[in-house]
């Protein structure tokens, strides 16, 4: 209760903040439409920048809403992440202008729900610390609950712009029957950022530092059922020596970002660069052996984003992506143990994974009492892995193309209707898959052979997003309802069903 | 105002590119193991098979060999390993007496870590020292 009272607190304090600034309809629809147009994404990378957050939007909104998310897998697309999910949340985020030079923004939530038919992972955070997790053949359903508090703070003067911003996570997700697994996550962001005017435009430069942390255990209340817990290390491959009963982990990392950005200042046409590199460690610690690092994976990151927007009659902007991820394993090679102390010998890198994506992005679109955008975005994914010794690799790529359109319409003096449809396709155009099949254990096999089967289809994926915000009377007060949903269609006959529904206020 | 921007942006960036991890790709090593033996003697002929396994992984590797008390192992996954030996040997004690002899030697726990040279040496235990 008292996550829910700080949460009432927050959204009070911004909205107490926030009550001089939207007097009018027409102020209301503006902010509703500066706020949700699909042309922000071309900015997407630049707002991570806190110095250009000020700049960012010239109404206020503040939102207050519950939310309900439902997924469903025919079959687990990756057994690691299970079939599925249902979660329930309340949110609140704002974005609030302090006069002419000033913004604050900041995010709170409570998530709660589960997670269905996860196998072969006992941690929470997958996606950051996949391969190195701990995992188990019979999995199960979890329960997660979430919070999030994030804030920022950006100005300018004369022409410089200068932010701050602090993201904060906190997570627990666990089972209640065996194998009864637990992760409580700790995960702190801090980002500072300074720009300057020149020509038109904003060059900026921000600075983003991460601190993470993830205790995790396993336990099992019936011993004799008890299975091992595998420590595993990629493409099906396990640190053997420590796998069976050493159940109780710490991953510690964290890394730190640099970004560059040019976008023009508002209203002005002009380009739009963004130039990011960044590095983040994960070191999975036993803590059953006077914690001994097993592994240490490493993700490192650079992307470039090169465009060009323009403002007038006919608002459009085109860019181009590219982003390369590299990431890699280290193992640390225990040596002897003495008392159940034991010395690392030896580090070797045994897990290497690259990512690249490109893609080139297209967008037109007119702001009005009907505003409309048209997206369109086409490009390559690949991803491609391999394990050095004994020998593993997989790889696969895709081809995609994505057009998205969306309407912004302020239907009446109360009502303004956002409706969203988009559609893409992914075609597998690589794929290929090494196993030492005779030394790997069949369920192993099986694992990474469902993966991949999911993997390699190609994906045709739809969806749609209704929104409706009906203005309380002459008040500032709005509620809104959202409903959104999207399908996903694999080649080789599964699907994935995807429900997101909305109801709140906002300012 | 700006060159200290500019210095900014260099010092940071200068941080980034020296605080990168670089990956540790010397997998392979050469081992040897020398046979020894428990008395005073020469050896004249020797065969056995050495089973080496990796402690960390489980990975095991067998050799056998005909001739040299001392085995060379290269491309050697480099770690911590256990050695069992196992085998027949004919040598000549200090009163040029022949025996022949099964033997075993092992070791729970031998580093082979070093990137060039990993010598190690085993004892034999005989197991039978009847002529």
């Amino acid at each position: 209760m008292k996550k829910f009272l700080l949460i009432i607190i927050l959204i009070t304090c911004c909205t107490t903040t926030n009550a001089q600034d939207i007097d009018s309809i027409s102020t209301m629809h503006d902010a509703i439409v500066e706020h949700q147009t699909i042309i922000n994404d071309v900015h997407e990378i630049s707002w991570r920048n806190p110095a250009m957050m000020e700049s960012a939007f010239s109404h206020s909104l503040t939102h207050f809403y519950l939310s309900a998310d439902w997924q469903k897998k025919s079959t687990p697309f990756v057994l690691q992440k299970g079939s599925g999910h249902f979660l329930a949340s309340v949110k609140t985020d704002s974005y609030i202008r302090l006069g002419k030079n000033s913004a604050v923004w900041g995010k709170a939530s409570y998530t709660t729900g589960k997670n269905h038919d996860i196998k072969w992972n006992s941690v929470a955070d997958y996606d950051l610390l996949k391969p190195d997790i701990l995992g188990d053949t019979i999995g199960g359903d979890t329960r997660r609950e979430k919070y999030v508090f994030e804030g920022g703070y950006s100005t300018h003067h004369n022409r410089w712009h200068l932010g701050g911003e602090m993201l904060f996570r906190a997570e627990q997700e666990y089972r209640k029957v065996d194998p009864r697994m637990r992760s409580i996550v700790s995960d702190l962001t801090l980002r500072a950022g300074a720009g300057y005017d020149i020509a038109q435009h904003t060059l900026a430069f921000s600075f983003q530092g991460n601190i993470y942390r993830q205790t995790n255990s396993v336990d099992f209340y019936k011993p004799l059922g008890s299975i091992p817990e595998y420590q595993l290390m990629g493409l099906g491959e396990i640190y053997t020596r420590f796998s069976g009963d050493v159940n109780d982990l710490i991953f510690k990392g964290g890394g730190i970002r640099l970004q560059l950005d040019l976008a023009p200042i508002n209203a002005y046409n002009g380009i739009i660069a963004n130039l990011w590199v960044s590095q983040h460690s994960y070191e999975r610690v036993a803590r059953l052996l006077n914690s001994l690092p097993l592994t240490t994976l490493y993700n490192k990151e650079v992307g470039i984003r090169a465009g060009w927007k323009h403002n007038g009659d006919l608002d459009y902007a085109l860019w181009a992506d590219n982003q390369f991820n590299r990431r890699s394993s280290d193992q640390h090679l225990a040596g002897t143990s003495s008392s159940q102390i034991y010395p690392v010998i030896a580090h070797l890198t045994m897990y290497k994974n690259y990512i690249i994506n490109t893609s080139f992005n297209a967008i037109i679109g007119r702001k009005g009492g009907t505003s409309w955008w048209i997206k369109a975005s086409g490009g390559y994914t690949g991803n491609r892995q391999h394990f050095v010794f004994p020998r593993r690799s997989m790889k696969y790529g895709y081809a995609f193309g994505q057009i998205e359109g969306q309407v912004i319409h302020n239907a009446s003096k109360n009502w303004t209707i956002t409706t969203q449809l988009e559609g893409s396709y992914h075609a597998c155009v690589n794929d290929y898959l090494l196993l030492p099949l005779a030394d790997m254990e069949p369920h192993f096999i099986d694992m990474i052979e469902h993966n991949y089967n999911v993997l390699k289809s190609n994906f045709t994926i739809a969806g749609a997003r209704f929104r409706a915000d009906y203005r309380i009377g002459n008040s500032r007060y709005a509620i809104f309802s959202e409903l959104q949903y999207d399908i996903t269609i694999c080649s080789n006959h599964e699907h994935q069903n995807h429900i997101v529904v909305s109801l709140g206020v906002h300012i | 105002m700006r060159k200290s921007f500019i210095y900014l942006i260099s010092a940071l960036a200068l941080f980034c590119v020296t605080s990168c991890h670089d990956d540790y790709k010397d997998y392979l090593t050469t081992g040897h193991i020398t046979l020894t033996l428990p008395v005073e003697g020469e050896i004249e002929a020797i065969q056995y098979s050495v089973k080496m396994m990796d402690l960390n992984n489980r990975n095991i590797i067998t050799l056998a060999r005909e001739t040299s008390s001392t085995i060379i192992i290269e491309n050697l996954f480099r770690g911590a390993y256990s050695i069992n030996v196992e085998g027949v040997v004919r040598y000549l004690d200090n009163d040029a007496t022949i025996h022949i002899s099964q033997f075993r030697a092992q070791s729970d726990y031998v580093s082979m870590v070093e990137l060039n040279d990993n010598t190690i040496s085993l004892e034999m235990i005989l197991m039978d020292l009847s002529l």
